[in-house]
C-alpha cells in the first residue's frame, strides 16, 4: 500500500460559533496530484494550514509524513514547498537574497537547478521582490518551492489574479514534480479548468464537509447533464434520487445526475419524461450543482 | 475655508474620539489648576502633565497621519484623500493649518491656564511653536513619496529628536528665547511649504512606486552566485540582523556624527574651573552641554524603534503571522535565539561605538590660560572635578547601555505577539506606568532620600521580584506544556538571568564603593542597587517571546 | 503527433487521449510500428497529469493498438488489415448512430436521409473530380 502523505483523522476547527471544519477526514497518497476545491470560506486553507503546523488541531489527527507538523515543525516544513497567493513574499528582499536565505532550510536544495530555474523565469538577482510585477513574483515564489525538490508540493490558489503564461508555468511545475519519483502535489484552486487539467483525484469542500472526494476519472464517468423533456409542464423541480442539480422551466427540464442515466429512465416514465440527450459535466457545473444555485432538490 | 474643514475632518474621522477627549481633559485640567496642593499634590500635577505631553504629541501626530507608515516608500496621506477633486493647495491647507492652530492653542492654554497658575513659569512662545514646527516637518517628510523607506525613517526621528531637543539645549548655552522662537518659526513656514510640495508631489506621481514593475522581457537576467548559508541558524540570524539588529548602531552612529558636528564647528569655549595654580580652564561649550545627552541616544532609538517605527516581520498587515516566515523549517526556539543574538551584536556594536565617541569628546583640547592646550581628560582638575561627576556620568553610561539592550529584547516579545493591536498598546502602557513611577518619585523624591526609608525601596524590590519570578514560572510552565523538550532552554534562561543579574549587581557595587558618599543619594546602600540590577534584568519577556511564538507559529 | 485536450469536456482526458490516438492510427497518421512519445513528454507537452498519461497508454494495449517495452518506449501495433478494417468501420458506426438519432429528433424520415446522402455524395463527387482537374 502506498503510504500516505497526509492523514488528517476528523479534524475539527470551530471560530467562534463558526464551523470552518466540522469532523473532516482527508488522505492523501503518495505520488498523486490532488485537486483541492471549494467556495471562499469553505476550509480549504484551514486544511491547509492544519498540514503546514499553522494552526493545531483543536480536536482530531492531523499527520504529516507520519509526523504531527505542530510537534516537528523543522522536519515537516523542510519537506514542503509552500505557494500561496502572491507568494507571501517579503517585499524588501532582492531575488538573490530570498535564494540564499531560503536554500539554507531546505538540505535538498539544488543549486544549479535554482539557477536553471531563475534564467528560465527571467528573475534578476538584483531586483527587490517588491518592484516586480505579480507574475513575476508568483514565480519567485514557485522557483524556492521547487528548487530543493520537496516530497509535498501545496500549492494554495496559487493561480489568482495571474496572467496564462505564468499560470502554465505553475502547472508545468506542477507536472514536472509529479513526473519525478515520489513526490506529491495538493492543488488547491478556483480555476476549475486547471485542476480538472493535472489532478488525479479532485476533493470538495463546502462549509467544513468533505462532499465529494473521488479520482477524476470516476467522477467525469459517473456525472452527466441530462436534457429532459416532460409532458407535462412541472411547476418545481422534479424530486428524483441521484439527481445534484436541476435548471429549467415548464416541460423542458436539465438535471445533473450521478450515476447510470438508465436508472432514471423509471422515475421519469412515471412522470411523463424522457431524456432528450445527455453529455458529460465539467468540474465547473459539478462545483456549481454542489455549492448551491438555482434550484436544489 | 470650507474645504480645509472638510478635508480635516476626514482625516481624522476615525479618531474623532480622541481630540474630543484631548479637548476635554485640557479645559479639565485648566479648570483643577487652581486647586490648593493638598488636593492636587504636585506629583498628581507631574502626572497630568506627562498625560498632557503623550496626548499633544498623539493629537498633533493625528493631522499628519496616524496609520503612516514610517519606512515605507509611500506617501503617508490617506490615498484616497489625494483623490478629492479639490486643488492641492487647498487640500494642503487644511491640515497644515489645523496641525499649527491645534499645537499651538493647545500649549498655550496648557501654559498659562495650568503651569502659570501653579505658579511654575514655563516659557510660553517657544515651545508652541516647537510643537508647531514638529507637526509641520512631520507632515513634509512623511507625505512625500520616496525611493528610500528607511532614509525617512532616520531623517524623521533625527529631526523630530533635533526639533525636540533644540529648545532645551539652546536655552542652555544662552540663547536668547526670541531667536530660539525665531529659529522655530522659519522651520514652521519652510516645513509649511515643503508639506504642501510634498503633497503635490504625492498626488502627481503616477504610481505610488517610482519605479515601474519588472517584467519578465526586460533585458537581460542577471544571474549572480552568492556564497550559501552555513546552517539554518547562521541564515535566520541573518535575517533577524538586516531587518533589525543593525538599525540601533546604523542610527545612534548617524545622531552621534550630526551631535558632534558642533564640536568640531564652533569653536566657542567657556571656563569650567580652575587648576592648583589659579589658572582658568576653557573648554568647547557644545563639550560640556551636549555629552550628558550621548548616552541617552541609544536608548532613545532602541525605545523609538521597540514602539514600531520599524513594523515587525512576522506580523503579517491582518495581524497573523506572515506565512513566509512562520513556516521556514526552523524551530522556534533557534528563531528567538538568532533575534536575541542580532540584538546583543547590535547593542555591542553601539556601545562601543557610543564609548569610542565619549572618548573623542574628552580628547577635545582643553585651554589652560597661559595659551596651553591639552586633552581634556589629562588635565588633572578633571579627574578630581565635582562640577561634572564623571563617576556618575560612568555609571549612567553603563545604566543606560544596559537598559538599552534590555529594551531590545523586551521589544522582541512584543514583536512575537500576533496581533497588532498589543503590539501597538503595549509600549503605550509601558510608557505610561513609567511615566506614572517616574512622577511618583519624583515628587517624594525628598522622602525616599532618607536613609531611614531604604525598606521602602527594598520591599518594593523584594515585592517585584516575586512578581517576576512567579511570572516567569507561569509562562515557563505553560511553555514546557506544549514543547516539553524545551525543558533545557528554560533552566538556561533563567541561569543567564542569574548570572547577568549577578554581574550587574558587582558592577553596581564596585562603582559605589568607589565614589564619594556625598555624590550618592542616600538610598543607595547595600542591598538597593544590587536588588534593582537583578530587577532590572529581563527574565519573563525573552520567555514570553519564546511562547508568544510558539503559540503564534501554532494557533 | 498532434492531440487536442480539453480538459473541461465532460470526457475524462485519458479517454480522449485513447480515443484520438484510436482515430489517428485508424485514419493511416499513425503508422505501424511508429513510436509514440513517451509519457512524461507528453504529459508536459499537453501539460497534463503523467498519470492520465500512464492510463490512457495501458488502455491502447490492453486494446491492442500499442504495444509497450519497458524501456524501449511504446509503439503503434502491427495490426493485420482486417483488424484496422473493423476498426475504422466502428469509428464510422458511430458517427452513422448521431446522424440517425439527430435525423429522428428532427423528424426527417429515413427515406429522406437516404436521398439526402446520394444527393451529398454526388455533390463530393464533382467537387473530388474538379480537385483533380485543377490539380
Amino acid at each position: 500500500m502506498a503510504d500516505l502523505i497526509v492523514e488528517i483523522k476528523d479534524l475539527v476547527r470551530t471560530y467562534g460559533r463558526h464551523s470552518a471544519l466540522d469532523k473532516v477526514n482527508f488522505t492523501l497518497e503518495r505520488g498523486i496530484v490532488l485537486g483541492l476545491v471549494g467556495q471562499n470560506g469553505a476550509g480549504k486553507t484551514t486544511l491547509i494550514k492544519h498540514i503546514l503546523g499553522l494552526l493545531r488541531a483543536e480536536s482530531g489527527e492531523v499527520r504529516v509524513f507520519g509526523v504531527d507538523p505542530v510537534a516537528d515543525p523543522q522536519g515537516v516544513l523542510s519537506r514542503i514547498g509552500y505557494l500561496s497567493e502572491e507568494g507571501d513574499l517579503p517585499l524588501w528582499m532582492k531575488v538573490e537574497e530570498l535564494i540564499r536565505y531560503s536554500a539554507a532550510f531546505y538540505p535538498g536544495w539544488d543549486p544549479k537547478y535554482a539557477e536553471t530555474l531563475q534564467k528560465q523565469f527571467g528573475l534578476s538577482s538584483d531586483s527587490k521582490l517588491g518592484s516586480l510585477s505579480k507574475g513575476q513574483r508568483a514565480r519567485a515564489g514557485l522557483l524556492v518551492a521547487l528548487a530543493f525538490k520537496p516530497d509535498l508540493l501545496l500549492l494554495d490558489e496559487p493561480s489568482s489574479g495571474l496572467d496564462p503564461v505564468v499560470r502554465k508555468d505553475i502547472l508545468s511545475a506542477v507536472i514536472r514534480t509529479i513526473a519525478d519519483e515520489g513526490r506529491t502535489v495538493l492543488f488547491s484552486s478556483h480555476l476549475l479548468a486547471e485542476v480538472e487539467q493535472v489532478s488525479d483525484r479532485v476533493v470538495m469542500i463546502e462549509d467544513g464537509r468533505i462532499v465529494l472526494d473521488d479520482e477524476l476519472a470516476n467522477i467525469k464517468e459517473s456525472y452527466f447533464r441530462i436534457d429532459l423533456r416532460f409532458g407535462t409542464s412541472q411547476p418545481v423541480a422534479p424530486n428524483l434520487e441521484g439527481s445534484l442539480h436541476w435548471d429549467g422551466v415548464g416541460k423542458d427540464w436539465t438535471v445533473i445526475w450521478s450515476g447510470d442515466p438508465e436508472a432514471l429512465t423509471p422515475s421519469l416514465t412515471k412522470l411523463d419524461g424522457r431524456i432528450v440527450a445527455k453529455r458529460g459535466v465539467s468540474l465547473d457545473e459539478i462545483f456549481v450543482a454542489y455549492a448551491g444555485g438555482a434550484s436544489k432538490p | 475655508m470650507n474645504s480645509g474643514v472638510m478635508v480635516v475632518r476626514l482625516m481624522v474621522h476615525r479618531f474623532r474620539r480622541i481630540y474630543f477627549v484631548f479637548a476635554v481633559f485640557l479645559v479639565a485640567m485648566v479648570g483643577v489648576a487652581q486647586l490648593p496642593i493638598t488636593l492636587l499634590p504636585d506629583w498628581m500635577a507631574g502626572i497630568l502633565c506627562v498625560a498632557f505631553g503623550f496626548g499633544l504629541l498623539t493629537t498633533v501626530f493625528g493631522f499628519v497621519n496616524f496609520e503612516a507608515d514610517i519606512s515605507s516608500t509611500a506617501s503617508a496621506f490617506s490615498p484616497w484623500l489625494l483623490r478629492l477633486p479639490i486643488k492641492t493647495r487647498v487640500l494642503a491647507f487644511g491640515p497644515i493649518a489645523a496641525a499649527a492652530m491645534w499645537a499651538f492653542v493647545s500649549w498655550t492654554l496648557f501654559t498659562v491656564g495650568f503651569l502659570w497658575q501653579r505658579r511654575i513659569h514655563a516659557p510660553l512662545i517657544w515651545p508652541a511653536l516647537m510643537f508647531v514646527a514638529l507637526a509641520l516637518s512631520m507632515q513634509a517628510i512623511l507625505w512625500r513619496p520616496v525611493r528610500l523607506g528607511n532614509v525617512r525613517l532616520v531623517l524623521s526621528l533625527v529631526l523630530s529628536t533635533s526639533i525636540l531637543l533644540f529648545g532645551s539645549i539652546a536655552g542652555q548655552m544662552g540663547w536668547n528665547a526670541n531667536v530660539i522662537s525665531e529659529v522655530y518659526g522659519c522651520v514652521a513656514c519652510v516645513s509649511a511649504v515643503g508639506a504642501w510640495w510634498s503633497l503635490k508631489l504625492a498626488r502627481t506621481s503616477a504610481s505610488i512606486r517610482i519605479k515601474t514593475p519588472q517584467t519578465k522581457t526586460d533585458g537581460v537576467t542577471v544571474v549572480k552566485q552568492s556564497t550559501p548559508f552555513k546552517s539554518p541558524r547562521t541564515a535566520q540570524f541573518w535575517l533577524e540582523w538586516r531587518r533589525q539588529g543593525r538599525l540601533l548602531p546604523l542610527l545612534t552612529g548617524l545622531a552621534l556624527l550630526a551631535l558632534s558636528i558642533p564640536l568640531f564647528v564652533s569653536q566657542d569655549k567657556h571656563v569650567v574651573g580652575y587648576t592648583e595654580t589659579h589658572k582658568a580652564i576653557s573648554v568647547n561649550i557644545w563639550m560640556t552641554t551636549a555629552i550628558g545627552f550621548i548616552p541617552w541616544i541609544p536608548l532613545l532609538f532602541a525605545s523609538v524603534i521597540g514602539m514600531g517605527a520599524r513594523p515587525s516581520d512576522i506580523r503579517a498587515a491582518d495581524g497573523n503571522y506572515h506565512v513566509y516566515f512562520a513556516t521556514r523549517p526552523l524551530p522556534s526556539q533557534d528563531m528567538v535565539r538568532a533575534k536575541m543574538l542580532a540584538i546583543a551584536c547590535g547593542v555591542a556594536i553601539t556601545a562601543v561605538m557610543t564609548l569610542l565617541v565619549i572618548l573623542l569628546w574628552i580628547c577635545m583640547p582643553a585651554t589652560i590660560e597661559g595659551g596651553q592646550n591639552v586633552p581634556y581628560f589629562s588635565i588633572s582638575y578633571f579627574k578630581n572635578a565635582s562640577e561634572i561627576p564623571w563617576m556618575a556620568y560612568s555609571l549612567t553610561v553603563i545604566t543606560l547601555i544596559a537598559w538599552t539592550w534590555r529594551n531590545q529584547t523586551v521589544g522582541a516579545f512584543v514583536d512575537y505577539m500576533p496581533s497588532t493591536k498589543f503590539a501597538m498598546v503595549y509600549p503605550l502602557a509601558v510608557t505610561t506606568i513609567g511615566a506614572f513611577a517616574f512622577a511618583l518619585t519624583e515628587s517624594f523624591h525628598a522622602e525616599l532620600q532618607e536613609t531611614k526609608n531604604a525598606n521602602i525601596w527594598i520591599a518594593a524590590f523584594v515585592v517585584g521580584l516575586v512578581v517576576k519570578l512567579s511570572a516567569a514560572v507561569f509562562v515557563s510552565s505553560k511553555q514546557l506544556r506544549l514543547r516539553p523538550e524545551s525543558k533545557h532552554s528554560i533552566w538556561v534562561t533563567i541561569a543567564w538571568w542569574q548570572v547577568t543579574g549577578i554581574v550587574a549587581a558587582v558592577i553596581v557595587g564596585v562603582i559605589r564603593a568607589n565614589m564619594h558618599r556625598t555624590e550618592l543619594p542616600s538610598y543607595f546602600v547595600f542591598p538597593v542597587p544590587e536588588l534593582a540590577a537583578l530587577m532590572l534584568v529581563p527574565l519573563v519577556r525573552p520567555l514570553g517571546a519564546r511562547l508568544a511564538l510558539e503559540l503564534g507559529r501554532h494557533r | 503527433m498532434r492531440l487536442f485536450i480539453s480538459p473541461t469536456d465532460g470526457i475524462p482526458i485519458y479517454m480522449q487521449i485513447v480515443q484520438q490516438i484510436r482515430r489517428l492510427v485508424a485514419s493511416g497518421e499513425l503508422e505501424a510500428g511508429e513510436e509514440l512519445p513517451s509519457i512524461r513528454s507528453l504529459a508536459d507537452t499537453l501539460v497534463i497529469n503523467p498519470n492520465t498519461v500512464a492510463r490512457a497508454y495501458r488502455d491502447l494495449e490492453t486494446a491492442g493498438v500499442v504495444t509497450s517495452s519497458r524501456g524501449l518506449g511504446t509503439f503503434v501495433a502491427a495490426t493485420d488489415q482486417s483488424t484496422a478494417h473493423s476498426e475504422r468501420r466502428s469509428l464510422l458506426s458511430r458517427k452513422l448512430s448521431d446522424l440517425l438519432v439527430e435525423s429522428n429528433q428532427m423528424g426527417i424520415p429515413f427515406k429522406e436521409v437516404q436521398e439526402m446522402l446520394i444527393e451529398s455524395y454526388e455533390a463530393f463527387q464533382l467537387s473530388q473530380n474538379s480537385e483533380v482537374n485543377r490539380g
